[in-house]
């Protein structure tokens, strides 16, 4: 069970939640195209329950279900169409024709009932395969195109209609199959019903999962993007017809079994109201958008008006009426959410929240230790011109020097004053932290990726890029998203910070303008090769290291500028305590210095102003909205230093660049015999200064040189 | 809570009488340099005349006996003259502005908290002109020019703030400066336009109109002065102007004190964080335009002002900048100068034209330059 930080910034628990960022994750759900036409579902089944009695009666049930299952099928035909972008107006007539064909083959001929379903689903796919032929081969729009096959379909159904009606009425036949088709009830089930879930389900997975279902969506999202990623566009479209075709042909069959009569104002109308239902599920009239599940709501809150206003002794008009209206509510529905969704989740996709911070200690006066100093000015340049934003520097056994760069790889320097250089290893995302396992191999933080770990020889292969997905959230953390630093425990597993669960590397100041507990930190074990989170709602965790005796972890919280103590073992195992709080510069990387204390970089400073910023969430959200992102308010991340704390958290040095010409960023630095070297996420070198003695060092010295 | 509330619905009201009547709403962008504004780094290519980092010019004048004269802390100075430090020609009890030369060879200066004074040529004290207008005291002069009947024109950026406070003015939109006409003998006046937003120059134009620019509403009125009539010459500059002096070719340059940005525009329309900023934090780190970027720690920064392998982005969004332009007769832009982020020399408050010199007084960056201006430039 993860430790919870979220009191760490200082907030009310109200703030957990923030309706904004809930808006914004559900219009970022693609599942939320479905959320009207569910509500819709939900207030016509009500309206209907409490307004008519004998609605929920179980004839009236089964009815509206043989109902629902020839409509549905339509439906389903119709959506695939829509997908693929085009409009299939000739389902009605395609539904009335197959209906027709299916009695008179049933009642004129000796046909086998096993036989005379496959002809009529193959004739209903036949019919599309007209459609299917004129649009995709001859280029004919759908629209025109399927209305010249309605009139011609409902022509054709009316001359049979002439011609055998009367034979057909006169015939009586009985055959179990065929009545079970229309009728039969599996439980209580009518089977028809059972044959559309059926028949749903899989066309939801083949919608969704297969290559042809990808191919139609992309043939209606972009007919020119599909033809460039080599999909078959014409056959798409046929095909989506022949599918469509066929599915009348099925809905056709049924309700010839189930009412044993035709005419030919079968499925009149019927591409009317089918449309109404796909589009009221979502699916888009301009293609590319929407999924059998929602095809079949829309179906349902179709059937179940219809049914109620046969219930309700309401006209047929009153039902075209209402069928109408709620066509052109969510033509226009469709229209404008297809269009503005993204903008929309795009305004409120950043949605500042309020941490509060103590105000900053004072950095000038006599007496303070923050007085700024050149200390780190005269760095001597390693790999000058050579690495692009170093984020982490690290030294192995034999006193080289590996950094990562945001180009995505790890350069090694070696011999004389760093002058020889190599790429190490190539990970492809840019490395943040590295620590050393102790089988020799570098564990690196790949920004963007994951926690990867590299051989000795410049192999890499990865750990870890997923966690288990909290299960509160609605917006999915599963990825590792920032990888920020990492330490390795005495018992071989391996602390990492995620530092934020929406925002990558390239977008930290989101993570600063939010100012929201959005970061983790993460435990990976060897043993098992998976990671989990072993505290949550953290703000900006980024350092990471175990302390000198390896029962606790210090982290570091760029965002609320402290460092806290997270106990691995002892009695107060698996809980925070503070160790510096209220610093007045952005805490980065944090590792163990050669006297027991501890290394800390800033990345850069408080300033006033954007502290003050982080109280007024409001302007941070219009600074968002109205300003370019290169005039956005951030921190002063110009101005970095290293600080040194002991191993009680007292601060007892600081280095700072005061020219900042050298290292105007940070982000870590790394003690190595004697050197303090320097790196930082956008710098274009990695510096190195001697450190110089510290008092109880050249105490020994002395004691040395006197002996 | 209560004004909170007042604040927002306020807010909410704006936006929807934007939503409803666009085109009522008022400009929010920030005029891009181009044309003859286009940016460039030839202000730091200019000659250092003074190469010392005590010199802070704030204003300069080429005297009709050609000696060159720069206003810096409480002093003038003749910085050709003598030493390699130049000469003070005059001190004063406090800090000198504007400076120019009066009909009879004498010096007029702008002193801070003081007001205004003169030196006659001769090497004698500085004398008093006027410290009061109307009853108004001459506290923070920011400009003065002799007319064409040798009265004395003076500019006044602010009744409340003091001189070193105009970012304090800025940010609390103060529009309290005013420009009146002084007699040089009796040292009495009259305020001749007033509730102007910090005028921070002024000059005369070839006709005899009085030019003033007005620096946080950042354009430039013209004056007449037999009607006393005000009207708009240019408007919406993309920065705020500072001191404007005729050309030798019957134009003028305009100096600018810094560059307008999205950023204080915003803060500008955020009264209730600008109002907490101006109480709570020090001046020196507000969100404001600056003489120069200082680089302390507590400095507000943008993220484009961040640096990258070291480097300084010369379009980041600028603290402080440095421009000079030089109009025609009818205030085209024919040419500019300037300093861009990353550069040194920000913050220019002056420059004047002698012969072919183009002198130019960098006060951010604390020196006094100079270039030749050749054909055509």
């Amino acid at each position: 069970m993860a430790l919870d930080a979220f009191k760490l910034t200082g907030s009310a628990w109200t703030r957990r939640v923030s309706f904004q960022r809930t808006l914004a994750d559900l219009l970022g759900k693609r599942w939320s195209d479905g959320m009207v036409p569910a509500l819709l579902l939900v207030g016509t089944i009500l309206y209907f329950t409490t307004s008519t009695p004998g609605f929920l009666s179980t004839g009236n049930v089964t009815t509206l279900s043989q109902v629902l299952a020839e409509i549905g099928f339509v439906a389903l035909g119709l959506t695939i169409v829509m997908i693929a972008g085009g409009i299939d107006i000739s389902v009605g007539a395609i539904y009335g024709l197959t209906n027709m064909m299916a009695l008179m083959l049933y009642m004129l001929t000796p046909t086998p009932v096993v036989l005379l379903v496959v002809a009529v689903v193959l004739a209903g796919g036949l019919l599309g395969a007209c459609n299917g032929a004129l649009v995709a081969y001859g280029k004919t729009r759908p629209f025109i195109t399927t209305l010249v096959t309605l009139l011609l379909f409902s022509s054709v159904a009316q001359y049979l209609e002439r011609k055998y009606a009367v034979e057909v009425a006169t015939v009586a036949k009985d055959d179990a199959l065929w009545n079970w088709l229309g009728n039969g009830l599996v439980g209580s089930v009518p089977a028809s019903l059972l044959l559309l879930v059926v028949v749903a389900v899989f066309v939801h997975i083949a919608l969704t999962r297969s290559r042809f279902g990808w191919r139609v969506a992309a043939v209606g999202s972009s007919r020119t993007a599909a033809r460039r990623v080599g999909a078959n566009v014409s056959a798409v479209t046929f095909a989506s017809y022949v599918v469509s075709g066929a599915l009348c042909g099925v809905a056709g069959l049924l309700q010839a079994s189930r009412l044993q009569q035709t005419s030919s104002t079968t499925g009149v109308g019927m591409e009317f109201t089918v449309l109404t239902a796909v589009v009221l599920g979502g699916v888009s009239l301009t293609g590319g958008r929407g999924t059998a599940g929602r095809a079949m709501m829309g179906a349902l809150v179709v059937t179940i008006l219809s049914q109620g206003f046969i219930l309700q002794n309401r006209s047929q008009e009153a039902f075209s009426t209402a069928l109408a209206l709620i066509l052109l509510v969510f033509a226009a529905v469709d229209l404008k959410w297809g269009k503005n969704r993204n903008k929309a989740l795009e305004k409120i996709a950043v949605s500042p929240g309020t941490i509060s911070l103590p105000a900053s200690p004072e950095l000038e006066g006599r007496d303070s230790i923050w007085v700024v100093n050149d200390r780190l000015s005269l760095a001597e340049p390693i790999g000058l011109g050579v690495v692009e934003g170093p984020e982490d520097v690290i030294l192995d056994g034999q006193g080289r020097l590996y950094c990562g760069d945001r180009r995505g790889l790890i350069w090694r320097f070696s011999g004389e004053n760093f002058s020889q250089h190599e790429a190490f290893a190539r990970i492809g995302g840019h490395p943040l932290g590295m620590a050393f396992a102790p089988n020799g191999d570098l564990v690196v933080c790949v920004s963007g990726m994951g926690l990867y770990s590299v051989t000795p020889a410049g192999v890499t292969s990865r750990l870890v890029a997923e966690v288990p997905r909290s299960r509160t959230k609605l917006h999915d953390d599963s990825q590792i998203q920032l990888a920020d630093d990492l330490d390795i425990a005495p018992d071989g597993k391996v602390y990492f910070s995620d530092a934020s669960t929406r925002f990558t590397s390239e977008q930290w100041h989101l993570e600063f303008l939010e100012s929201r507990a959005n970061g983790r930190v993460l435990c990976y074990e060897p043993e098992t090769g998976r990671a989990t989170t072993i505290i949550k709602n953290h703000c900006m965790p980024n350092g990471i290291c175990v302390s000198h005796d390896g029962q606790s972890l210090l982290i570091n919280s760029t965002n609320l500028s402290r460092v806290d103590r997270y106990w691995l073992a002892g009695p107060r195992k698996g809980t925070l305590e503070p160790f510096a709080v209220n610093l007045p510069g952005l805490p980065d990387n944090i590792n163990r210095a050669s006297d027991g204390g501890y290394w800390l970089a800033f990345a850069g400073m408080r300033t006033p102003v954007f502290d003050l910023a982080v109280r007024h969430p409001g302007f941070r959200r219009r600074m968002i909205k109205e300003l370019p992102t290169d005039e956005w308010l951030v921190p002063q991340m110009n101005t970095s230093s290293v600080i040194k704390l002991d191993e009680r958290g007292e601060v007892v040095d600081c280095l700072w660049d005061a020219t900042r010409d050298r290292h105007a960023v940070i982000t870590s630095m790394r003690e190595h015999d004697g050197y303090l070297y320097l790196g930082g996420l956008t710098n274009n070198r990695v510096g190195r200064i001697a450190l110089e003695p510290t008092p109880s060092e050249s105490a020994r010295a002395l004691t040395e040189v006197s002996l | 809570v209560k004004s909170r509330i007042l604040a927002q619905s306020g807010r909410s009201w704006g936006l929807l009488r934007e939503f409803l009547d666009p085109s009522k709403a008022g400009p929010r962008g920030v005029p891009t340099l181009d044309g003859a504004l286009s940016p460039n780094d030839d202000l730091d290519g200019f000659e250092e005349v003074y190469a010392s980092g005590s010199v802070e010019p704030d204003d300069v004048l080429v005297t009709t006996a050609g000696d060159l004269a720069v206003s810096s802390g409480n002093a003038v100075i003749l910085p050709l003259v003598a030493s390699p430090q130049g000469r003070i020609l005059a001190e004063f009890p406090g800090q000198v502005g504007a400076i120019t030369e009066g009909l009879h060879g004498d010096l007029l200066a702008c002193v801070a908290d003081h007001g205004l004074f003169r030196v006659r040529p001769g090497g004698h004290a500085p004398e008093l002109v006027a410290e009061s207008v109307e009853g108004h005291a001459l506290s923070c002069l920011t400009a003065v020019v002799v007319g064409p009947e040798g009265d004395v024109f003076v500019a006044q950026g602010s009744r409340t703030a003091g001189i070193d406070e105009w970012s304090r003015d800025l940010l609390e939109k103060g529009r309290s400066g005013f420009v009146a006409r002084i007699d040089p003998e009796t040292g009495r006046g009259r305020i001749i336009a007033d509730q102007l937003a910090w005028p921070f120059g002024v000059c005369v134009s070839p006709e005899g109109a009085l030019v003033v620019s007005e620096a946080w509403a950042h354009r430039l009125l013209r004056i007449d002065l037999s009607s006393g009539a005000t009207s708009i010459v240019l408007a919406d500059l993309p920065g705020y102007p500072a001191r404007i002096h005729a050309s030798a070719s019957g134009g003028y340059w305009l100096a600018f004190l810094s560059l307008r940005t999205h950023l204080v525009e915003f803060v500008l329309r955020e009264d209730s964080f600008r109002t907490e900023m101006l109480q709570s934090v020090p001046s020196e780190a507000w969100i404001a335009p600056a003489l120069r970027t200082t680089g302390l720690p507590t400095e507000p920064l943008q993220i484009g002002q961040m640096k990258h392998l070291s480097v300084t982005k010369p379009w980041a969004p600028p603290r402080s900048y440095g421009l000079v332009a030089r109009l025609g007769a009818d205030f085209s832009f024919e040419r500019s100068y300037h300093s861009r982020a990353g550069g040194s020399r920000h913050g220019v408050l002056s420059a004047r034209q002698h012969g072919d010199l183009l002198v130019v007084a960098v006060k951010g960056g604390r020196a006094l330059v100079t270039t030749e201006l050749g054909e055509g430039t």
